[in-house]
C-alpha cells in the first residue's frame, strides 16, 4: 500500500532484537466492518522480546498497558476468547490498534 | 575494537499519530544511547528526545527534512546521549512537532566500546532521493578505522517495508503514512575512507527518501587490520593455529605444541623437538634439528583396506637411499630395505632375521633347531674348537689348528637311503698315506691295508690273519698259534745244520741237529 491508502488485511508488525531475532504479530480483519477476526503471534527462538505491547498506561508507560499479546516461541494464534478480551479492552477493529503506539517488551 | 550494540537495546516503537512515542522499558549498562527517529511531516520539523528518571543530555547529531534544501517530505534524525552508569526500567520518548507532524518510528541502541572523549565522528551525513534502490555515500570520510555507522532512512511515500543489502536493520511501515528503515554497519577499515549504505524501497515506484547518518568512534587506541604477505617468524611458541595458510616459510624458534590442519608451500625447519604432529601435508622437506622423542607416525594413503593375516607387532618401514651405519647395537630390525651397504660398528647382540621371499609355503617335517646357511667363497680357518657343524659346503680346504674334541660328522651325499643290516658300532675309515704306530694294545678289529711295515710293540691278543710281504718279528710271546702255510717251495730252515726235505709228511724242524727229508 502507499501513503494515504486504507490498511488492507492482514496487518503485520514486527521488531528484531540486537541479533535480528524476530517477534511478529499478524492481525486479520474484515475489510468491510474492520472487525478483527484473528490475531497470530510469531517469535524466533531466543528472541529477547516476548510480548507485543499495544498502547500505554495512563502514565505513558508501554509496559503497563492492559493490551498485551504474549508470544511464545514459534507461531501462536489467539483464541476467540482472547480476541474478545482484547476487544473488551478497546481493540475490536484494526483502527483501534492502529490508533495506538506499538512496541515489544521482555 | 569497534563499538557494539548491547542486548539491552529496546524494540522499535511506532505510532500513527502526532502523540509522543515511548519505548518499552529497558535496563541499559553504561553506554552511549543512539536514537534514530523517522517521522511524518511536511515542513521543517523539530524533534525532541527525552528519557524517564534523571534526564540525560541529548545531542541532535544529524537531521534531514524539508528544512533542508533538496530534501523530501518526512523527517529523519539521529540523537545521542551518554549514560555513564547503568539503569533499570529506563524509557526514551520522542516528540516531533512541525507542519504535518504525525506518525513516527523510534529505535534506541545501547552502544558500548565507544570513544567517550569523542564519541561521534566529525563528518555526519544526510541526503534525499527518489531512486527506489540507492547506495549513497553516508559518511564522506570516516574519522577512525573500526567505527560503527548508523543510518535512518524515511520514505514519505510509504511504498512498503524497505530492505538493505548491507545494513542490519529494523523496518517500519505505518499504514497510510510513512515507511522506512533504521540500521547500522561497520565502518571502513581505514580512516579517511568514505562509507556508503544501500537503501532499497519496496516495489519499484519512486520513494521519497530522507536519510541521516553518523559515525560512532571506537574506544581509545588504534586498531589495524593487517594482511601479512611475507614470512611469519614467531619468536615464541606457536600454541594453537587452526586453518592458517602460509605462502612463505615458517621458522618457529620455540617448540610446536600443536599444529592441526596446516598447509605449507615452503620448507619447515623447527629448531625444537616435535612433540606431536597430526595430519600435516608438506610439499617441501622436513629437517628436525632436535631428537624425535616419541614418534608415532601413521601413514595411510591407500584406497583399499588393509587386512593383515598375522599379528603386526611393530614394523616401521624405512626406505633408505644411502648407507646405514649405526654406532650402537641394533636391537631390533624388521623389514628394512636399503640400497646401500650396512656396516654396524658394534656387536650384534641378538639377531633374529627372518627372510621370506618365496611365493609358496615352507613345511618342514622335522624340527628346525637352528640352521644358518653360509656360503663361503674362500677358505675357513676357525681358531677354536668346532663344536657343531651342520650342512656346511666348502669349496676350499679345511685346516683345523686344534684338536678335534668330539667329532660327529655325518656326510651324506648319496641319493638313496642307507639301511645297514647289522649294528653299526663305530667304524672309522681313515685313509692314510703315512705310517700307523699304535703304542697301546689294539683291541678292536681293524681291516687295514698297509703299504709299509707293521711293528706291534705289545702282545697280540687276538688272532690275526695277515698277509704280508715283509718279515714278522714279534718281540713278545706268541700266545696264539701261528699257522703259516709256506708255499711248497719253501723249506723251513733249522737253526743249525742241514734240513733235508721229505717227500711226504711233515718235517718238524728240530731246534738242533739235522733233519733228513724222506
Amino acid at each position: 500500500m502507499v501513503r494515504g491508502e486504507q490498511q488492507t488485511s492482514p496487518w503485520v508488525w514486527e521488531a528484531k532484537d540486537y541479533l535480528e531475532r524476530v517477534i511478529r504479530i499478524t492481525v486479520t480483519f474484515n475489510e468491510g466492518t474492520r472487525a478483527i477476526t484473528g490475531v497470530t503471534g510469531f517469535r524466533d527462538s531466543g528472541c529477547l522480546y516476548t510480548k507485543i505491547l499495544i498502547g500505554t498506561s495512563a502514565d505513558g508507560v508501554p509496559d503497563d498497558t492492559d493490551k498485551v499479546v504474549n508470544v511464545p516461541t514459534g507461531t501462536t494464534s489467539l483464541t476467540q476468547g482472547q480476541i474478545n478480551q482484547l476487544a473488551a479492552r478497546g481493540l475490536a477493529t484494526i483502527e483501534n490498534i492502529l490508533a495506538l503506539q506499538i512496541t515489544a517488551g521482555r | 575494537m569497534a563499538p557494539v550494540v548491547d542486548a539491552a537495546s529496546p524494540a522499535i516503537a511506532t505510532n500513527t499519530t502526532s502523540a509522543n512515542l515511548t519505548t518499552g522499558s529497558f535496563n541499559p549498562p553504561a553506554c552511549l544511547l543512539v536514537v534514530e527517529l523517522g517521522g511524518d511531516g511536511a515542513g521543517n520539523m523539530t524533534p525532541t528526545i527525552s528519557n524517564n528518571g534523571t534526564a540525560l543530555t541529548w545531542s541532535n547529531r544529524s537531521e534531514r527534512d524539508l528544512g533542508d534544501a533538496g530534501a523530501q517530505s518526512g523527517h529523519s534524525s539521529i540523537h545521542t546521549a551518554e549514560l555513564t552508569s547503568g539503569r533499570t526500567g529506563m524509557t526514551v520518548t520522542a516528540a516531533l512537532s512541525g507542519t504535518g507532524a504525525g506518525a513516527k518510528a523510534l529505535k534506541v541502541y545501547c552502544v558500548t566500546g565507544y570513544d567517550s572523549a569523542d564519541p561521534v565522528g566529525n563528518a555526519p551525513g544526510e541526503g534525499s532521493s527518489t531512486t527506489n534502490s540507492i547506495t549513497p555515500t553516508i559518511i564522506s570520510a570516516v574519522e577512525s578505522a573500526n567505527s560503527l555507522l548508523f543510518v535512518v532512512a524515511n520514505d514519505w511515500n510509504q511504498l512498503g517495508t524497505p530492505a538493505s543489502s548491507d545494513l542490519t536493520i529494523d523496518t517500519y511501515n505505518i499504514s497510510g503514512s510513512i515507511s522506512g528503515l533504521m540500521g547500522r554497519k561497520a565502518g571502513p577499515g581505514s580512516a579517511g575512507s568514505s562509507a556508503t549504505a544501500n537503501l532499497d524501497a519496496a516495489g519499484s515506484s519512486a520513494p521519497a527518501w530522507n536519510w541521516a547518518s553518523v559515525e560512532i568512534e571506537p574506544a581509545g587506541g588504534t586498531t589495524f587490520n593487517q594482511s601479512v604477505a611475507g614470512t611469519v617468524t614467531p619468536a615464541g611458541a606457536v600454541v594453537r593455529q587452526p586453518g592458517k595458510a602460509l605462502a612463505g616459510s615458517t621458522t618457529p624458534a620455540g617448540a610446536l605444541l600443536r599444529t592441526a590442519g596446516k598447509a605449507l608451500a615452503g620448507a619447515v625447519t623447527p629448531a625444537g623437538a616435535l612433540t606431536r604432529q597430526v595430519a600435516k601435508v608438506l610439499a617441501g622437506t622436513v629437517t628436525p634439528a632436535g631428537v624425535l622423542a616419541v614418534v608415532k607416525a601413521v601413514l595411510r594413503s591407500f584406497t583399499g583396506s588393509l587386512t593383515p593375516a598375522g599379528v603386526l607387532a611393530r614394523r616401521p618401514g624405512k626406505a633408505l637411499g644411502g648407507a646405514v651405519a649405526p654406532s650402537g647395537a641394533a636391537a631390533r630390525s624388521t623389514a628394512k630395505t636399503f640400497a646401500g651397504a650396512v656396516s654396524p660398528a658394534g656387536a650384534l647382540a641378538t639377531i633374529k632375521a627372518v627372510l621370506r621371499s618365496f611365493a609358496g609355503t615352507v613345511t618342514p617335517s622335522g624340527a628346525l633347531v637352528r640352521q644358518a646357511g653360509k656360503q663361503l667363497a674362500s677358505s675357513t680357518t676357525p681358531a677354536g674348537t668346532l663344536v657343531r657343524r651342520a650342512a656346511k659346503t666348502l669349496s676350499g680346504a679345511l685346516t683345523p689348528a686344534g684338536a678335534l674334541g668330539t667329532v660327529k660328522a655325518v656326510l651324506r651325499s648319496f641319493a638313496g637311503s642307507v639301511a645297514p643290516a647289522g649294528v653299526l658300532g663305530r667304524r672309522v675309515g681313515k685313509a692314510l698315506t703315512g705310517a700307523v704306530a699304535p703304542t697301546a694294545v689294539v683291541v678292536k678289529l681293524l681291516a687295514r691295508t698297509l703299504a709299509g711295515t707293521v711293528a706291534a710293540a705289545g702282545a697280540l691278543a687276538k688272532q690275526q690273519t695277515k698277509t704280508f710281504t715283509g718279515a714278522v718279528g714279534p718281540a713278545g710271546g706268541v700266545a696264539a698259534a701261528v699257522v703259516a702255510t709256506p708255499p711248497p717251495s719253501v723249506v723251513p730252515r733249522p737253526n743249525t745244520g742241514t734240513v733235508t726235505r721229505p717227500d711226504s709228511g711233515v718235517v718238524h724242524r728240530p731246534f738242533t741237529g739235522t733233519v733228513t727229508r724222506p
